[in-house]
This record gives C-alpha cells, sequence and structure tokens, in this order.
C-alpha cells in the first residue's frame, strides 16, 4: 500500500494555471493599460505573461509530488525554495475531498488535509488525485500506530477505539445514513438567515470604502433615486432584499445539493455539491461537541440543524466552522436522528428545566440597564423627532430586550450522563444545545458574586476546542445547584 | 465549593509585594500620561487647552482613588486567591466580591510555563502558567522551589494521564 512519491493527476495543471492566472491578472491589465499607443507591445507584453503563467504552472505541477507512507503522508514541493511536509496519520484532524464537475469524467478529485496545526488552511492541498486516494489514506490511517488509549476516555469510546485495531474487520460499514430530500432542501435554502449576513458584508465594504468613494457613490444612488416616487424607492429596497435572499438560497441549494451524510463505526461522511461535490470525513473521536441550532425563523417552524464542533484550521468565524450534519429537520424527527448518528449520546431529556424567576430579573435587569442609557442617548439626540425617536426606542428595545429574555428562558446546564453534558443558550435570536463529552472539556470556570451567592446563582463556562481556538459554552444566573452539579461531574 | 477553599494553599505571602508595586507602576505609568496632557496644556493656549489641563486632572485622580482602593484590596486579594491540587485536576479559586473557581483536568494540561520578571526575580517568585489545548490561566506567582515541584507534579500526572490532541 506505501506509494512511491507521486505526480498528481495532469488536471492538476488546471488548478496551478488558474492560481498563476490570478497572479498575472493585474500586471496584465496595468501593460494593457499603459501602452495602450503600440498594439505591438501590448500583444507582446499579453503573450509573454500568458507565457509565464503556462511555464509556472508546469514547474509548480512538476515540482509538486505526493507519498503515503507507512505512518505518514509526505508532500514535497518547490524549485528555489524546497519545501518537504511531513503529517503523521494519527494527526489528521479532518479530511476534505472537493471534486469539481469537470473532474468526475476523469475519476479525479480534490483533496485538502487538515490537522490541528495553525497554519493558514490546511496542511495539505492536493488539487487533482485518483478518487481511490481517499480510500487508501483511510485504510492507511486505521493501519498506523495509534496512541495508547486515552485511560480518562469513556468506556464507549474506549472500546471503539480497541475495536478499531484489528484490521480484518470491515469497517466502513454504515450505520446510519441519511439523505436529504428536495423539499428539506429548499426549506433549508429559504429558512436561512446566511442573506443578512451578505447584507452585512456588503455595508462593511461600503463602510471600509473612503469617505470621497462613499460620496460619490451615496450621490449617484441619491441622483438617480431623486427623481423617483416614494413607492418606487421602497419597491427598489424591497426588490434588492429579495434578490439577495434569492440569490443567497440558490448558493445554498448548490452548496447543498444531495447532501447525504453516512455514519460507520467510528467516523462521519458527509457529502453534498451541485457543481463542487464536497465529501467531508470525520472521525468520531475528533469531535469536541455536538450543536443543535435553531435561528428565530426555524424555531417559528419548529425545524433544526445539527452541527458538529471540530478542530480544524479554518479561519472563518466562529460558527462557521461547524460542521453541518444534519441541515434541516422536523424538531419532532430530531430524537430519532440523534440516536441514529449519535448513540453516544444519551437522548436529550423532554423539557429544560423551568427557568428560575431570578434568572429572568437578572438578565433583564442587566439588558434593562443598557437599554435605558442607549434610550437616554438616543432621547438626547432625537427629543425633535418624536416619531424616528420611538422607532429608534422600539428597534433598540428589540435588539436587547428580547435576546436577554430569551437567554434567561434559554440557558440550562445539566449533565446527562457519566460522559455526556447538556448546555443550551442563546446567541442574539439563536438557540444552541450542546452536547459536550466530559473529556473535551479543556477547562470549566464556575463565577458567582458575594451577591449572587446569597440567592443561590451562579455562571459557568465550559471551555472547549474549535476551528483553530477555543470555544467558550457560557450560561449566567442559573441555580447554584445546577451548577454545581456539573461541576462535581467534571471533577470525578 | 467551601470545602475546598480548606484544602487550597495560598500564594506565598511576598506576592503581595510584587502585586503592591504592580499597582504602583500602574499608577506612575497613568501619572505620566496625566503629566504628558498638562504639559501639551502648558504648550498651548485656547479653550482647548483647557480642556487638556482638565483631563490630565481627572486622569491623576482617578488614577490615584484606584490605586488606594486596590492597595486597600490586596490583603483580601491575597486571602481569596488559592489553588489546589490533587492526582486529577488543577483548580485555582479568586475574589472576594466575585468568585472564581477554574478547575483544569490534569489529564488536558498541554504544558507548564514558568516565567519570572525582575520584581518576581528580586522576590524569588515564579509565575506558573497551565496551558491547555484551549487556553491558558495563570498562578500569579509561586516560590521558586515550589513553582518546580508543582511543574513537574503536574507534568508527571498529565504524562499519565496521556490525551490525544
Amino acid at each position: 500500500m506505501i506509494s512511491k512519491p507521486k505526480h498528481q493527476h495532469p488536471l492538476a495543471l488546471i488548478f496551478a494555471l488558474y492560481e498563476w492566472g490570478k497572479v498575472v491578472t493585474v500586471p496584465v491589465i496595468i501593460v494593457v493599460a499603459v501602452s495602450v499607443r503600440s498594439l505591438l507591445i501590448t500583444v507582446l507584453a499579453a503573450l509573454g505573461l500568458v507565457l509565464v503563467t503556462l511555464i509556472a504552472g508546469l514547474i509548480d505541477y512538476l515540482m509538486f509530488s505526493y507519498q503515503l507512507t507507512e505512518d505518514e503522508i509526505v508532500i514535497r514541493e518547490g524549485v528555489f525554495v524546497k519545501k518537504v511536509n511531513h503529517i503523521p496519520y494519527d494527526r489528521i484532524q479532518n479530511v476534505v475531498a472537493n471534486q469539481w464537475f469537470f473532474l468526475k469524467p476523469f475519476h479525479v478529485e480534490s483533496i485538502e488535509i487538515e490537522t490541528a496545526g495553525h497554519a493558514d488552511g490546511p496542511e495539505v492541498q492536493l488539487s487533482a488525485v485518483p478518487e481511490q486516494f481517499k480510500q487508501t489514506l483511510a485504510q492507511l490511517r486505521q493501519a498506523a500506530p495509534t496512541p495508547a488509549p486515552d485511560p480518562t476516555l469513556a468506556p464507549t469510546e474506549a472500546a471503539t477505539t480497541t475495536a478499531a485495531e484489528p484490521l480484518s474487520e470491515p469497517k466502513a460499514k454504515p450505520e446510519a445514513t441519511y439523505q436529504i430530500t428536495w423539499h428539506e432542501l429548499l426549506k433549508f435554502a429559504f429558512t436561512s438567515p446566511a442573506f443578512l449576513s451578505g447584507l452585512l458584508a456588503i455595508l462593511a465594504v461600503y463602510g471600509k470604502m473612503g469617505n470621497k468613494v462613499q460620496e460619490q457613490i451615496f450621490d449617484v444612488l441619491a441622483n438617480s433615486v431623486a427623481g423617483l416616487g416614494l413607492f418606487v424607492l421602497i419597491s427598489i429596497i424591497l426588490g434588492v432584499l429579495i434578490l439577495f435572499y434569492l440569490g443567497s438560497a440558490a448558493i445554498l441549494i448548490a452548496r447543498f445539493y444531495h447532501f447525504k451524510v453516512v455514519r460507520t463505526a467510528d467516523q462521519f461522511n458527509l457529502s453534498s455539491g451541485l457543481f463542487k461535490t464536497r465529501t467531508t470525513t470525520i472521525a468520531m473521536d475528533r469531535i469536541q461537541a455536538v450543536v443543535i441550532k435553531q435561528p428565530l425563523l426555524r424555531r417559528l417552524l419548529k425545524i433544526a440543524t445539527v452541527k458538529l464542533v471540530v478542530i480544524s484550521n479554518s479561519k472563518k468565524d466562529s460558527s462557521d466552522k461547524d460542521v453541518i450534519v444534519m441541515p434541516v429537520m422536523m424538531t419532532t424527527n430530531l430524537a430519532q436522528f440523534m440516536a441514529d448518528f449519535f448513540p453516544t449520546v444519551p437522548a436529550q431529556p423532554e423539557m429544560d428545566y423551568a427557568t428560575a424567576a431570578r434568572t429572568y430579573f437578572y438578565d433583564l435587569r442587566n439588558a434593562g440597564l443598557i437599554f435605558l442609557v442607549i434610550a437616554a442617548g438616543l432621547g438626547f439626540g432625537l427629543y425633535r423627532w418624536p416619531i424616528w425617536l420611538s422607532l429608534a426606542v422600539l428597534l433598540v428595545a428589540l435588539i436587547w430586550l428580547v435576546p436577554a429574555y430569551l437567554k434567561a428562558r434559554r440557558s440550562s446546564v445539566f449533565v446527562l450522563n457519566e460522559t455526556y453534558a447538556y448546555l443550551s443558550n442563546n446567541q442574539f435570536f439563536t438557540k444552541n444545545r450542546y452536547f459536550v463529552p466530559k473529556n473535551k472539556i479543556q477547562s470549566l470556570e464556575r463565577q458567582e458574586s458575594i451577591w449572587l451567592q446569597p440567592k443561590g446563582f451562579a455562571h459557568l463556562s465550559l471551555c472547549c476546542r474549535s476551528g483553530e481556538g477555543a470555544r467558550i459554552l457560557k450560561v449566567k444566573y442559573l441555580p447554584a445547584k445546577a451548577i454545581d452539579t456539573v461541576v462535581a461531574w467534571y471533577k470525578c | 465549593m467551601t470545602a475546598q477553599i480548606d484544602k487550597a494553599t495560598k500564594l506565598p505571602k511576598s506576592i503581595k509585594v510584587i502585586w503592591r508595586i504592580k499597582e504602583l507602576i500602574g499608577l506612575g505609568i497613568t501619572l505620566i500620561i496625566a503629566g504628558v496632557l498638562e504639559f501639551i496644556h502648558f504648550m498651548t493656549s485656547g479653550t482647548a487647552s483647557l480642556w487638556w489641563q482638565r483631563s490630565a486632572l481627572i486622569l491623576a485622580l482617578l488614577g490615584v482613588v484606584v490605586t488606594i482602593f486596590t492597595l486597600i484590596l490586596i490583603e483580601y486579594r491575597w486571602n481569596f486567591w488559592t489553588y489546589y491540587i490533587d492526582d486529577r485536576q488543577v483548580e485555582l479559586h479568586n475574589g472576594y466580591f466575585f468568585r472564581k473557581q477554574i478547575v483544569i483536568p490534569i489529564a488536558r494540561v498541554q504544558n507548564v510555563t514558568l516565567k519570572q520578571g525582575p520584581i518576581l526575580r528580586w522576590k524569588a517568585l515564579q509565575k506558573v502558567i497551565i496551558v491547555t489545548a484551549a487556553g491558558s490561566d495563570v498562578i500569579d506567582g509561586l516560590q521558586t522551589a515550589q513553582a518546580d515541584n508543582l511543574k513537574v507534579l503536574i507534568m508527571t500526572l498529565a504524562r499519565e494521564a496521556k490525551n490525544d490532541i
């Protein structure tokens, strides 16, 4: 099974050329723009740069090789600066395969291998290797000498680790499979709040532009809008919003097209995508936590999303790097899904315990005080325009007080069994329910104050790993009794 | 929690000197900034200049008041800053008005860093930083021998309870 150093499939050239193409685009544009006088020079210069791209791409391709040895994968690359990267199999966190539609007929795919290292992206990026590569890698990873099993591992997990040792056993047998239906996919795409973040991103770009540019854009917009009536203006704004909404839905549909998740004894295989099929493999014991997320709209429609918190070197924002294992599901089917796909995670109790009245009091008091300060500031600035003032105050109340109420209502933490704890909290309007194994909690912090203690209330933070950093799961103002149960569970 | 506080160890008394010095250094820096503001007032004129002086005054006053308070509270801070180690976990407790209890299982400890600046060296103390895969926690200062023992103890226990990343 151990291979010699190999070049990638010739199709990798496309990707190398694409990368170099991006690099030379700007010089080409400059050359064309500067030397408008002589057509000959322009053409020659442009041709020269295209030639550079071709040669550089070819050299990149020829100097890149990969090799699978008994216990590591070795990547060699570079012409002047030689780079040799060794990645031991037991350090691999996630393996992602991307297959663009034009690679499919050649049975070739791109592979990304992530470790827990703090690199700028995947440690290994193979742009075109045969489809069997993944299988071979998986076999080698299983055969590789695993480190001594963690004595602190829960019995069930320790059992799976030891069970993985005899190679002869057929390991890849699927134990649970789920395939998204069209109906569910549409529901997922059209209930996603992602289009809002798209809008925010555009606003952020606008905010980053210089004042001059901003003024110009504003003037152009204002001039073209000036002639229009209010009705037309509102229709345009609505139209843009709807366009964004449809656009983001289309992107989501393309990304989660034919979404399929397969669980084998020790790993998850996720695949989806219309133009680019993305297959992710995640080993069970690399999962840091399971989270069920419900943004406002999905909560109202009684549907939820299940994600995995994993270690990766993704640069994305906190919760975007969580891996979706279940895009959308009726809450009534959740228990079955969890039982099928996470057999070690105990069933979630029917009802979270009722929130104490004091929790509401504390959360609303804190948010209320800040709200009063903001409202006073707004009143000071806007008292001459009572309509705008009341609108602004209403908006602030909506984004301050409602989440505070939801936070109090949704915060809870308790022990499920020896291995798992359950923590639910609120993030703006989204409800998060975390199932965290004890051995993935890196540290725990319990906080209380001299004023909270007599009332029997405290805060709790569980510190876990996520992406390339930490994720702190926090609940505030819960009965100290509930929190102490978790602390005691964590300590033994 | 109270039961553990009884078993827990306090930091060496000399840490109080360190804390006091640190507070005074902080005050010194604040006063220097205030001095710079006052200097700007001295060099300029007009209404804006008056504001420089006022902010210098406010900054200096705030700095002095806050420092006096923290200096008074250092006795309490020491009294409520404790740590506790058994063969399963390291526990840090601190704070009186706002109490914090941090639990780090030894199996989750990645490494222990000992750090010593000039002030700590003068008092023969060492700062102990306990690093996990998701962050780090600090014991402000232990006697050098004590810190070394602690490091050896934690790392021995951590090796016994070897974990995968």
